[in-house]
C-alpha cells in the first residue's frame, strides 16, 4: 500500500491540495461547544489540541436530520444522494471503527441505503492514531485500539515534526497516490507504528468480554439494570454522541400535500421509541431501555456480526448529565448485581 | 426460518414506496374499526410474496405503518390489507380513503409462515380478533394448493359476531370439505347460532391433534397465554407452534433499530417465529 509523509507545518498545504483536487475537506476545529469536524477553511490544524470531537464523525455519514424523499401529492421521489467527494482528516480510530460497524446495518442486511452508501463511498477517512488516550477511553477493552485501522482509508501517525500517512484501503491508496507526497521510508513507518502500538499498553483492560458476554445476557433480569438507570433522565445524549448508535425515526413534514419525508436520529433510551399504537410498550421502563442499549452494544450486535457495537470512545460517559457510566454498568451486571 | 420473497427494486431503494391504486374498500366489522383495502400497483407490476409477509403502507404527509399482507399470491394481482384504525395518524388517514386514492407500498417485508414445514403436514390455524389477517392469507394459499398440505383445521374467535373478519368467506369455509372451521365468539347476539366461548376452550374441546402437524397462532396476548398451556397438555411441542410478532417499526428493513427482540429483528428476522425460537429470546415483545 502507498505511504507518504507530510511535515506538520505543511498540513494546511496538504489539505488545500485536497480541496483543489475536488474534495470537500473536513478537519477538527475548536468551537465554543467543543471540537467538531468542520469544513476546512485554511490555517493550522492543531493536532495536539483535541482527542475527541464532541460529536463523532457519524453525522458525516448519517446526518442528524435528512430529507431523503420529497413528495408532491402522490408523487414521491428520493432526494438525490450526496455525491460530493469528501476528505475527513483527523478522525479517531474509534470513530472510524464505528462507521465500519454501522455499514453492516445500512449496507449488509439485504438492503442498501442509497444516501448512506453514496456518502460512505465518496468519503476518504484519514484516521489519526491516538498518542494520549483520555481516562474515559476504553477502546482496547472492546476490540479496538489507539492505532486500530478498522474503517480507515489512510492511517496518520505523528512522528516528530512529520505526519506519516499509510493507506489502509483501496480508496486510501488511490487518494495517497494522487496526493504525490514525499515517500515515507518503510523503516520510519515501521518504527512509528511500533511506537503507536505501545500506546495500547498504557490502557488497562476493563474486562475480558469474551468470557463476560454470555453472563451479561444471562443476567437479563439483574436488578442492576433498574438501579443503574434509576437516575437516567432519558435525554438521549448518550446515543447522540455515540459514534455507533444508528437508530432513526421517520416523519413527514409538509403543507398542502407537498413536503419531505425526514429521517432523524432517535434514541432507544426514550420511552416512545418502542411504544405501540395500541399503547403497549415492550420497553416501558428506563431499566429495560438502558438494558437494551447496553446489551445491543455488547451482546445483540455481537450475535449478528461477531463484533461489539461499543467502540470505547467514552463519549457517553462524558456527556451523561447524571453520570451513568456504561463501563460500570457492564461490570455491575457481569458481577450479578 | 423461511426467508421471505424479495422485491429487487427495494434492495437499493429500501425507503421508496411504490404507488398503488385503491380499488376497493370493505368494511369488515360492525364497529367499522377494521377495513380491508384492495390495492393494485399503478405501474401494473406485481410483487413476489408469500403468506406471513408484511408491507409498509405509506401516505405522504402522514407517514407509514407496517401491516401484514392479508391476501395470498394465489389470488391474482391485487394486494389486500386489513387495517385496524388505531386512532394513529396513518391508520386514521387510511380509513378515510375512498376507491381511486393512491397508497404507497414498501415490501414485501419479513419472513413467511413456515411453508416448507407445512407442506405434507396437517395445519392448525388458531386466530383471535383482528390478528387473523396473515392467517387468512395462509388459508387461501393452502386452499389454492390443496394437495400439498394435510388436513387444515381453523379455530377463529372474536369478541362478538360483528367483530369477525371476512364473514362471507367464513360462511363458505364452514361448508367446504377442504377444511374444518371452528368459529367462536365470546358472546353471541340474537342472530348468532354458532358457538360461544374463548379460543383456548375450543382448542381444548376439539383436542387439536399434534401428530405430524404445525400450528400457527395469532391473537391478543391473553388468548395466546391461555392457549399455549392447553396445547402443551395436548402434546404440542414449542417447535411445532408458530406466531407472528408485532412491533413498532419505521423502516422495516433492519436499519431504524426499534423492533428487536434480543438479537433478532422482527422486520427482517421475523415477524414469524416458533415458540422454540422465542423461548431463547428475552420476553421483550
Amino acid at each position: 500500500m502507498a505511504a507518504g509523509k507530510v511535515k506538520r507545518s505543511d498540513l494546511p498545504r496538504f489539505l488545500e491540495a485536497a480541496k483543489a483536487a475536488g474534495y470537500d475537506v473536513f478537519a477538527p476545529a475548536r468551537a465554543p461547544e467543543g471540537w467538531s469536524f468542520a469544513p476546512y477553511e485554511g490555517g493550522a490544524v492543531d493536532l495536539d489540541g483535541y482527542l475527541l470531537t464532541t460529536l463523532s464523525a457519524k453525522a458525516l455519514a448519517l446526518p442528524q436530520l435528512e430529507a431523503f424523499l420529497a413528495y408532491d401529492g402522490n408523487d414521491g421521489r428520493l432526494v438525490g444522494a450526496d455525491e460530493s467527494k469528501r476528505l475527513v482528516f483527523g478522525v479517531r480510530p474509534c470513530d472510524a471503527r464505528a462507521l465500519a460497524l454501522v455499514d453492516k446495518v445500512y449496507l449488509s442486511r439485504g438492503f442498501r441505503d442509497p444516501h448512506y452508501l453514496s456518502r460512505r463511498d465518496n468519503t476518504v477517512l484519514i484516521v489519526s492514531a491516538c498518542h494520549q488516550p483520555a481516562p474515559t477511553c476504553f477502546c482496547t477493552s472492546v476490540g479496538g485500539g489507539p492505532a486500530d485501522a478498522a474503517g480507515a482509508d489512510v492511517m496518520a501517525y505523528k512522528s516528530g515534526d512529520e505526519l506519516l500517512l499509510d493507506a489502509t484501503s483501496s480508496k486510501g491508496e488511490e487518494f495517497l497516490k494522487a496526493a504525490k507526497l514525499e515517500k515515507a521510508s518503510d523503516a520510519a513507518l515501521k518504527k512509528t507504528k511500533a511506537a503507536c502500538a505501545k500506546v495500547a499498553d498504557t490502557m488497562a483492560p476493563l474486562w475480558e468480554l469474551e468470557a463476560l458476554r454470555p453472563i451479561l445476557y444471562k443476567n437479563f433480569d439483574a436488578p442492576a439494570w433498574e438501579e443503574l438507570a434509576a437516575r437516567c433522565v432519558s435525554c438521549g445524549a448518550c446515543t447522540f454522541v455515540c459514534p455507533s448508535c444508528h437508530c432513526f425515526d421517520v416523519a413527514d413534514e409538509g403543507k398542502h400535500g407537498r413536503g419531505s419525508r425526514l429521517r432523524f436520529w432517535d434514541a432507544c433510551t426514550q420511552s416512545r421509541f418502542t411504544l405501540h399504537a395500541s399503547g403497549h410498550n415492550p420497553r416501558a421502563r428506563k431499566g429495560q431501555r438502558y438494558r437494551q442499549r447496553v446489551l445491543h452494544k455488547f451482546y445483540y450486535f455481537h450475535e449478528n456480526w461477531g463484533e461489539n457495537l461499543c467502540v470505547g470512545c467514552g463519549r457517553c460517559v462524558v456527556a451523561c448529565p447524571v453520570n451513568v457510566d456504561i463501563r460500570e454498568a457492564v461490570t455491575a451486571v457481569a458481577a450479578g448485581k | 426460518m423461511a426467508p421471505g420473497m424479495k422485491n429487487a427494486a427495494l434492495v437499493e431503494k429500501p425507503l421508496l414506496p411504490q404507488p398503488a391504486t385503491l380499488e376497493k374498500v370493505v368494511v369488515e366489522t360492525d364497529a367499522a374499526d377494521l377495513k380491508s383495502f384492495y390495492l393494485k400497483f399503478v405501474d401494473g407490476s406485481r410483487w413476489p410474496y408469500l403468506p406471513g409477509q408484511f408491507a409498509e403502507l405509506s401516505l405522504y404527509g402522514y407517514g407509514e405503518a407496517p401491516i401484514g399482507m392479508a391476501s395470498s399470491p394465489t389470488e391474482g394481482d391485487h394486494l389486500m390489507f386489513t387495517v385496524f384504525n388505531t386512532g394513529g395518524k396513518v391508520t386514521r388517514a387510511l380509513h378515510r380513503l375512498a376507491p381511486g386514492a393512491t397508497v404507497g407500498l414498501r415490501g414485501p417485508l419479513g419472513n413467511t409462515w413456515p411453508l416448507e414445514r407445512l407442506r405434507g403436514r396437517n395445519v392448525a390455524v388458531i386466530g383471535g380478533g383482528f390478528a387473523f389477517t396473515t392467517q387468512r392469507a395462509l388459508i387461501k394459499y393452502i386452499l389454492a394448493n390443496r394437495a400439498d398440505f394435510g388436513e387444515l383445521t381453523v379455530v377463529y374467535g372474536a369478541r362478538s359476531p360483528g367483530a369477525l373478519l371476512y364473514k362471507p368467506e367464513l360462511a363458505e369455509w364452514e361448508k367446504s370439505p377442504a377444511l374444518t372451521l371452528h368459529l367462536t365468539v365470546d358472546k353471541g347476539d340474537a342472530t348468532w347460532t354458532g358457538r360461544e366461548g374463548f379460543v383456548p376452550t375450543v382448542v381444548e374441546e376439539e383436542k387439536l391433534p399434534p401428530a405430524d402437524a404445525i400450528a400457527l397462532i395469532c391473537g391478543p396476548p391473553i388468548m395466546i397465554k391461555f392457549t399455549l398451556p392447553v396445547m402443551d397438555r395436548l402434546g404440542w411441542r414449542p417447535e411445532q407452534i408458530y406466531t407472528s410478532l408485532e412491533m413498532r417499526m419505521k423502516c422495516g428493513v433492519g436499519m431504524c433499530g426499534r423492533c428487536n427482540v434480543g438479537p433478532r429483528y422482527v422486520c427482517v428476522d421475523g415477524p414469524v417465529f416458533s415458540f422454540a425460537e422465542l423461548s431463547k429470546l428475552p420476553p421483550e415483545y
